[in-house]
């Protein structure tokens, strides 16, 4: 089998490189689980209006996917140079293809990494991932009952000691988008914030804002959350030496961590990557190796929006440089 | 046997007893599957798709039946919204069973369709005109940018764009609006402390750096929440890192929110930390500046968060950023006609919508933020590209009925009705080029006048009936 471009990672990132490049170049698309990615799991946090969170990109992006060749539960096993290109082998076939491009994404932070914050142990612990897939799926009504919800930012993001010292960039404005949304669901619901910094920018940054005044916003990063009589405590240290508060539920905005697909093409492809464990990225995409680009999140966090931007930036720079 | 294929979201969705009884009513065999991109549709005499669970607009519909080669008229949406919330209501569970047998019976009967394929003009208006970076972007990228010297009014025909100024007139596919920021300070800056002439803005600070002498100075860095952009922030840790480190200045940061939501910002603000950079949390609206007596010093107080009692800074220089806030764009102001969409009120803050505006044809872009050019342009490429499917004559507005009260007008999301005719026997006509299908028209025509003869806008006889009418 031959094409142009090989696109590793059947995400939003990926789908819109291969919308990029479609009408001239053959593109095939490599995917090991399912196509759409992390974006497709999310869902859509409108209230009467429009958040812009961007997940009907992806929605939209997955559509588009049935136009060009997607080889779907593929693995690749080994990679060559071959005449200024690449010979790359699956299980069932061997590509040859003149570029490659990764998009193979990253994943949510797993918050069982973080027990005391009792993700998995407590019931009314939730991630904010899980948050997103609730609402794709079967809505938010179980937090109908519930009065007080806090959320805690930055679980697993910005954090130096576990070689996690980045901003997953995601996480404020998601946790406002959701906190949103369960105040127009349940207006009687009282949301505390637990933050570093909010991190609004973008789309919808004034609606996000206006958001952040209906929440109430403590700044204070909570060391553990407690169970007694029935209710969840959080622990913080606050003025007064440690100070417990009760609440309902309680959502961890989880960060992003580089995906095992990530993982497994640094080692496979012998990429440079960041001490995070992400592709290094020199500036538009272009990787420690000639002929292989990146894109999306699999060179850092990034939202929806800007991974397909930068995905359609490679798209062109291939473009450019196959003519 | 007829063969029915039911396309849905997630089987659990959808409650499965009704399309057995429906099966058994109708002596049809039904097929439940799951949506899939691949899933073939040959073989079957009709679809039903779950419009809602699926989100497919009627267009994306179209375009993904001539994909399958199948004939898009035999495809039904199923008003999915209104079922869902009706679920157990044994009224509404009647006409949703009258939507199905009706439905199933005209896929036999041919219907008086046709499904055009139109393609817009190849030619942009920048509105303002102004943006100079992103006329010559889509020069490059190939696309004929209509210049007009004049003001100009807009209004629509087909799916292109026809401009009216006092000189000429001319045709254009698309419409990129541009939007304008207002930059201002978030705090006031009195006239004595601007006297004295140190303080500016963060831009005009950056060519300081070189010609003084920074040592043992103290330089304060005013930086307010929202729409900064991150190139604003990146030169703010480059210049107080250098100062605090080589240059052995004392560099303050008083910041609503410090912004770190960048690749190797965290790493950045870490360093600036570890050189001395102070950042400190302030709500800027209750900072007061006021000039030394020697006019060569400004006093900075300001309330931190952690302490109870204000702050005193003795500052050497202070550099400021803006805020800026987006000024809404009045493209309605622009338009011809009286009427316009209610779909375009989005635009009032273009900010929030980048990619398309939900009108056909107009694009929104950001003049600042030259990242989002590519993206633009392949939106405009496909948008010309792949053009726009629709279906004619979909029905008829029965001029006996009309009463000409403009309902029609005034609830088309899509701006397709238009009023036809001469002065006396004026009617209203829909534009079948515009017209999306969605049937607003016609379950809000409060004179029955709409027939329609496609059936997606049968959905909206549950609307009727939920009215009572």
């Amino acid at each position: 089998m031959k094409c142009d471009a090989l696109i590793i990672g059947g995400g939003v990132a990926g789908l819109a490189v291969a919308e990029t490049l479609l009408p001239s170049l053959q593109v095939t698309v490599l995917e090991e689980e399912r196509l759409g990615g992390l974006a497709w799991q999310l869902g859509c946090k409108a209230t009467t209006e429009c958040l812009a969170c961007g997940v009907c990109r992806s929605l939209e992006m997955k559509r588009k996917a049935s136009r060009f060749p997607v080889l779907l539960g593929e693995r690749i096993t080994t990679v060559e140079r071959q005449n200024g290109g690449f010979k790359i082998t699956t299980q069932k076939r061997a590509i040859e293809t003149r570029f490659v491009v990764i998009a193979t994404g990253a994943s949510p932070f797993p918050p069982q990494r973080m027990p005391q914050f009792g993700f998995g142990t407590l019931k009314w612990v939730y991630s904010g991932f899980d948050l997103e897939k609730k609402l794709n799926r079967e809505g938010l009504n179980e937090f109908a009952p519930f009065h007080e919800i806090a959320f805690i930012q930055c679980v697993g993001s910005r954090n130096f000691q576990e070689k996690r010292g980045y901003c997953s960039q995601v996480c404020c404005r998601y946790a406002l988008r959701l906190a949103e949304n369960l105040l127009f669901r349940f207006p009687h619901l009282h949301i505390d914030f637990y933050y570093m910094d909010l991190q609004v920018f973008g789309k919808k940054s004034e609606k996000l804002w206006e958001t952040s005044e209906k929440v109430k916003l403590i700044r204070n990063l909570p060391f553990a959350a407690e169970e007694g009589n029935g209710k969840l405590s959080v622990v913080f240290e606050g003025e007064r030496g440690v100070s417990r508060e009760k609440y309902d539920a309680i959502i961890l905005s989880v960060g992003m961590i580089p995906s095992s697909g990530t993982k497994r093409m640094v080692e496979l492809l012998h990429l440079t990557s960041t001490v995070e464990g992400f592709i290094k990225d020199y500036g538009g995409g272009v990787t420690s190796q000639e002929g292989i680009l990146v894109c999306g999140t699999a060179s850092g966090p990034k939202d929806i929006e800007t991974s397909t931007r930068e995905a359609r930036m490679v798209g062109e720079k291939i473009k450019r440089m196959e003519n | 046997m007829k063969r029915i294929l039911w396309l849905c979201g997630k089987k659990g969705d959808f409650p499965l007893p009704f399309i057995q009884e429906m099966e058994e009513k109708t002596q049809v065999a039904i097929e439940v599957r799951e949506w899939e991109e691949d899933s073939s549709l040959q073989g079957y005499e009709g679809v039903f798709l779950l419009a809602d669970a699926l989100s497919l607009t009627f267009e994306e519909m179209i375009r993904f039946a001539f994909q399958k080669s199948f004939n898009p008229l035999k495809i039904r949406l199923f008003p999915w919204e209104e079922v869902k919330r009706l679920y157990g209501v044994p009224s509404a569970h009647k006409t949703w069973e009258r939507f199905f047998v009706e439905a199933l019976a005209t896929l036999n009967h041919p219907l008086p369709l046709s499904v055009v394929h139109h393609f817009p003009e190849r030619r942009v208006l920048l509105l303002p005109h102004s943006a100079e970076n992103l006329k010559q972007a889509l020069e490059q990228a190939g696309f004929v940018v209509a210049s007009p010297l004049e003001s100009v009014t807009i209004a629509r025909q087909g799916i292109n764009f026809s401009l009216y100024a006092p000189s000429f007139q001319t045709t254009v596919g698309a419409i990129v609006v541009v939007p304008e920021w207002q930059e201002e300070t978030p705090f006031l800056i009195p006239q004595e402390v601007e006297e004295t002439r140190k303080i500016l803005p963060l831009s005009s600070f950056s060519t300081l750096l070189l010609q003084r002498e920074w040592r043992k100075r103290t330089i304060v860095f005013l930086m307010p929440k929202g729409n900064q952009s991150k190139a604003e922030w990146r030169e703010t840790f480059r210049l107080t890192q250098e100062l605090a480190g080589e240059r052995k200045a004392r560099v303050w940061v008083l910041a609503e929110e410090v912004f770190v939501a960048g690749s190797s910002f965290e790493a950045m603000y870490r360093e600036a930390r570890g050189e001395g950079v102070i950042f400190e949390k302030v709500d800027l609206s209750k900072l007061s500046l006021r000039p030394s007596r020697d006019m060569r010093q400004i006093w900075v107080e300001f309330q931190s968060e952690r302490d109870a009692y204000p702050l005193r800074i003795q500052a050497d220089w202070v550099a400021y950023s803006y805020k800026r806030t987006c000024l809404p764009f009045l493209l309605p102001s622009l338009w011809k006609e009286p009427f316009f969409p209610s779909s375009l009120n989005d635009l009032e803050n273009p900010n929030l919508q980048s990619f398309a505006s939900s009108l056909r044809g107009i694009f929104v872009s950001s003049q600042y933020d030259e990242d989002d050019f590519p993206s633009l342009l392949q939106s405009l490429e496909s948008y010309f590209r792949e053009g726009i499917f629709s279906l004619s004559s979909g029905g008829t507005v029965d001029e006996e009925k009309c009463v000409l009260c403009l309902t029609c007008m005034r609830t088309c999301p899509w701006k397709a009705v238009e009023i036809d005719g001469k002065t006396r026997g004026k009617k209203a006509k829909i534009n079948w080029e515009q017209c999306h299908l969605c049937g607003m028209c016609f379950a809000f025509c409060p004179a029955s006048a709409i027939v329609v003869n496609s059936l997606p806008q049968r959905d909206f006889l549950f609307i009727r009936d939920l009215r009572g009418e």
